[in-house]
């Protein structure tokens, strides 16, 4: 997951384009250091204390890790669970909604995995 | 990939300690007290174990062993590795599908039967032997509550109209509560993933609350069967494909307020992580 994540939000690094994580990690500071230690770049809400019973993914239902929801520029829920190459089409059909074009295939070649 | 297999070795280590009791029951009949009992002289405290249920037994423990070998040899590896070992090396029930059939048509009217046929199902055998392991299950064990066991896999299974029947027959034919709430809940989750109508899976929802709202999936779970259908109907009016998300506000992990409607104008990728 963080390579493809950490190619994703470099290569989309000036467009209209967020990597929100929402993290379910009791500990705020171990996952803070983790973050850094891991060059976890991306902005995460922090779900607190309570980990994965914690008040965000309770709300959203959330059952499984990780969940992911890809949203367009609207804020409309658009696809759930779509993860690698098949999250980059995702990606790529969105953006090109709000006239972005770009080009996802093959990313990952720029960084090791 | 490192979140996946770490999933998929958790669903593997918690399928494990369930069966650790099965191989606790084979050390048991190879010790001596159990072994007395295999003498002329019955030992009357101990019932005796049929031929298909020993059969069954040490098939179950040679799968398991060769799980808890793999999870082993899965570990042992550098993590970069681990993915393309596990791509081949992980045991397939499929290759174990044959022998636990052998056993359930060999000795229908054996306990051991269902409990070879509920591994088949369990393991999610594809197939013709899953097929036949469900119809049997189905026809002739409609009665038996252990059913429950299955729902949850067929909630997960590839959107077929198989897994779907074989929800609605438990959900319908089944005597028990447990295995009908069970069985509900799992068609209606399943009609989530297939992107359904929202008002067919709404109905299962309230059923599965009205119905069988004080039950629980499990002796773990924290909420009963009510909760989570109020949870998974407010998931499925507001959380859909199609919606606009409701708004999240929290702070981040350096504890700087935001909302996630700040991003309103980008493409959002929105992922419920953990780094565990």
């Amino acid at each position: 997951m963080y390579p493809h994540e950490r190619s994703l939000t470099k290569k989309l690094a000036d467009k209209p384009f967020a990597l929100i994580g929402v993290n379910s990690d009791k500990d705020r500071e171990a996952i803070l250091a983790i973050t850094k230690e891991k060059n976890i770049t991306w902005r995460s809400f922090w779900n607190g204390p309570k980990g994965t019973g914690g008040p965000i993914s309770s709300a959203w239902n959330v059952s499984a890790w990780p969940t992911i929801y890809i949203l367009d520029a609207e804020g409309k829920i658009r696809y759930k669970n779509k993860r690698g190459a098949d999250m980059d089409e995702a990606i790529t059909k969105l953006l090109g909604e709000i006239d972005c074009e770009v080009d996802l295939t093959d990313h990952m070649g720029e960084e090791e995995s | 990939m490192k979140l996946e297999w770490t999933l998929i070795l958790a669903c593997l280590l918690v399928v494990g300690c369930g069966e650790t009791g099965d191989v606790d029951d084979v050390a048991k009949s190879e010790s001596p007290a159990s072994a007395v009992a295999n003498e002329p002289v019955a030992d009357a405290a101990a019932p005796k174990k049929s031929a298909a249920q020993m059969e069954l037994e040490s098939l179950e423990k040679k799968f398991a062993d060769a799980r808890n070998k793999f999870i082993e040899d899965y570990r042992a590896l550098p993590q970069e590795e681990r993915a393309k070992f596990a791509e081949t090396n992980s045991p397939q029930p499929n290759d174990y599908a044959d022998d636990f059939m052998k056993i359930a048509d060999d000795h229908p009217d054996d306990p051991a039967a269902f409990d070879a046929l509920l591994w088949i199902a369990q393991s999610r055998v594809s197939g013709d032997q899953g097929d036949k392991a469900f119809s049997l299950l189905l026809d002739k064990h409609i009665d038996n509550e252990k059913l429950s066991g299955v729902c949850i896999g067929l909630m997960y299974s590839e959107t077929s109209e198989k897994a779907e029947n074989r929800l609605t027959t438990l959900a319908e034919k089944s005597p028990h509560d447990q295995v009908k709430a069970m069985a509900t809940f799992a068609l209606a989750r399943y009609f989530q993933r297939a992107e359904a109508d929202e008002s067919e899976i709404i109905a299962l929802y309230e059923t599965l609350g009205s119905t069988y709202g004080d039950l629980k999936m499990n002796e773990r779970s924290t909420q009963t069967f009510a909760e989570m259908a109020k949870n998974s109907i407010f998931e499925v009016k507001n959380l859909s494909v199609g919606k606009v998300a409701p708004d999240i506000e929290g702070e981040d992990l350096e504890g700087v307020s935001f909302k996630l409607s700040d991003y309103r104008g980008k493409v959002v990728v929105l992922d419920f992580w953990g780094d565990w």
